[in-house]
């Protein structure tokens, strides 16, 4: 199945265009079901009937039951079928994750960095095995970063969630984030999570590596460099290197809770 | 502020002659002024809106539990029903003040500003904060209008029943959606939950406090004044005792002089 079709389920009939679609005013009711789900619904609601012995159903079109004197609660019935049956054709149009997916899957690029220990580190060969959330921002951001590190931080902390996700948050500003710097400003949320950093041209060239947009600092009136403007997406590669989704600012805690076990069996 | 304070002194200039206010009246409207300040401004209004659901949920009960209830306890009587008659609300008013109809419509509007729906589409502006605020310090009016009326047709009569009404209204049904908030497994506000976090609360915690506080904030003042009322529910049966002890012992001697005709020991 390629990325971004909908998997195939009971729902899928109720996706067709409109033309192809049986118009509920024509729509005849049969035992025989030739509709899927729809007919099957309105020949259970009208066996009810039937039992009740009010309308004959098996040749009634469906129109005369909604004629029907007691058209009151049929008519309410059939409008929430068919607001139950749209909703799971909605469900039908979405992908397998709840994050953005993208159209070719990229493979994580391995460019090495030092880590808040002031060791080198290989992104993709020193987490292999891993979900790794990569992401690129700055200690004394004052919005999205902290928001989407507290985010990851209250998430991983959910039990039921896979032990295998790293994450990985590299400095646009290695100027003032040093390691020490990242180390007390990551441990605000997680212990866990890495920090990197390097030389300017290193990070320029690791955030084109990952197509990121490149962070670049605005300067005010008197000519000083105030906040960075980065890529506030978080990068999600699981654990077979691919990565398939991103994750843009904002994104809910239902949406991590969805998408990463997902990712985390992908191997 | 001013808007208030200014026009209820201004008015009371044009109170019955003979007519001389109470000083605890003017007092207990000037702290609702100020509760309602303190509510509103800076830091509660701006982490209310922006940041923290639990003190969203705190000036929420700010509003309905004290502001409302201290705002009708400081209007005197001429002032309420003039204003009722010039805003032509006498008979809305009196409709509103039916327990039935002002419970349903405080705890209509407290579920419907406390979705997550009205949450994140009224809390993205500024017109519509202030419309979210106003709407509760509304429904904090017409919840306690039974109780604390200016006007007295309007205050429910009966003790139990007040009791029974402030015990179903402010204290059982506002505990559901508490509830909801405190066990929920996730954040339910967009808007609180990717805010920046204030002092490294986390936006679940900080949920289950928001909860904590709908559940338990009320407690208080809802079971102080059912104490307050039984207690001059009992003073008024006590009274009505000894009044009804001392109209007997009135009347028994004029059946004196009958008991002693028919007296058969004499």
């Amino acid at each position: 199945m390629a990325l971004g079709e909908a998997p195939p389920n009971s729902c899928s009939d109720s996706m067709k265009s409109p033309s192809q679609r049986p118009t509920l005013s024509s729509f005849a009711v049969s035992s025989k079901g030739p509709y899927g789900g729809v007919a099957q619904l309105v020949e259970r609601f009208g066996r009810i009937e039937e039992a009740r012995g009010s309308i004959p159903l098996t040749s009634t079109s469906f129109r005369k039951i909604l004629s029907r004197s007691r058209g009151g609660a049929a008519r309410l019935s059939t409008v929430i079928f068919v607001l139950l049956i749209s909703g799971c054709a909605q469900t039908a149009s979405e992908g397998v994750f709840a994050g953005l997916e993208v159209d070719r899957p990229q493979i994580m690029p391995d460019p090495v960095l030092i880590d808040t220990q002031g060791q080198s580190f290989s992104m993709r060969a020193d987490t292999k095995g891993t979900v790794r959330l990569v992401y690129f921002g700055f200690t004394s951001c004052p919005d999205i970063c902290p928001v989407h590190l507290s985010q990851l931080s209250d998430v991983l902390a959910r039990p039921g969630l896979p032990p295998n996700i790293k994450v990985l948050f590299v400095t646009v500003d290695p100027d003032n984030d040093t390691p020490e710097v990242m180390r007390s400003f990551l441990d605000q949320f997680s212990s866990e999570f890495i920090g990197l950093t390097g030389t300017k041209e290193r990070l320029l060239d690791v955030q084109r590596q990952f197509s990121a947009l490149i962070a670049t600092s605005a300067v005010d009136e008197n000519g000083e460099a105030g906040d960075i403007g980065h890529d506030g997406r978080v990068f999600a590669f699981a654990p077979d290197d691919l990565g398939r989704t991103q994750y843009p600012h904002p994104t809910r805690q239902t949406t991590w809770t969805r998408d990463l076990p997902i990712l985390a069996t992908l191997r | 502020m001013c808007l208030l304070i200014i026009p209820y002194f201004l008015f009371q200039r044009r109170a019955p002659k003979g007519y001389k206010a109470p000083k605890s009246q003017n007092r207990l409207f000037i702290a609702a002024v100020v509760l309602l300040w303190l509510a509103t401004d800076w830091p509660l209004g701006l982490l209310g809106a922006s940041y923290l659901a639990s003190a969203h949920m705190l000036q929420f009960l700010l509003y309905t539990m004290a502001v409302a209830p201290l705002l009708l306890l400081g209007v005197p009587e001429w002032m309420a029903r003039r204003i009722a008659g010039r805003l032509r609300l006498y008979r809305i008013l009196g409709r509103c003040a039916k327990p039935v109809v002002a419970g349903v419509l405080f705890n209509g509007i407290l579920i419907l500003t406390h979705s997550p729906w009205a949450v994140d589409n009224f809390r993205a502006s500024q017109f519509g904060s202030f419309g979210m605020d106003l709407l509760w310090l509304v429904a904090g009016l017409l919840v306690w209008i039974p109780l604390v009326s200016p006007i007295p047709e309007h205050r429910m009569t009966s003790y139990p029943g007040r009791m029974a009404y402030l015990f179903l209204s402010l204290g059982v049904i506002p505990a559901v959606p508490g509830g909801f908030l405190t066990f929920a497994s996730f954040p339910l506000y967009a808007t609180y939950e990717l805010a920046p976090r204030v002092h490294g609360l986390g936006a679940t915690t900080d949920q289950q406090l928001a909860g904590l506080v709908m559940k338990l904030g009320g407690i208080p003042i809802v079971w102080g004044t059912i104490v307050v009322l039984m207690y001059r529910w009992s003073e008024i049966s006590r009274a009505e005792g000894a009044e009804a002890r001392l109209l007997n012992k009135s009347t028994l001697p004029s059946e004196d002089p009958g008991q002693s005709i028919t007296d058969p020991d004499q």
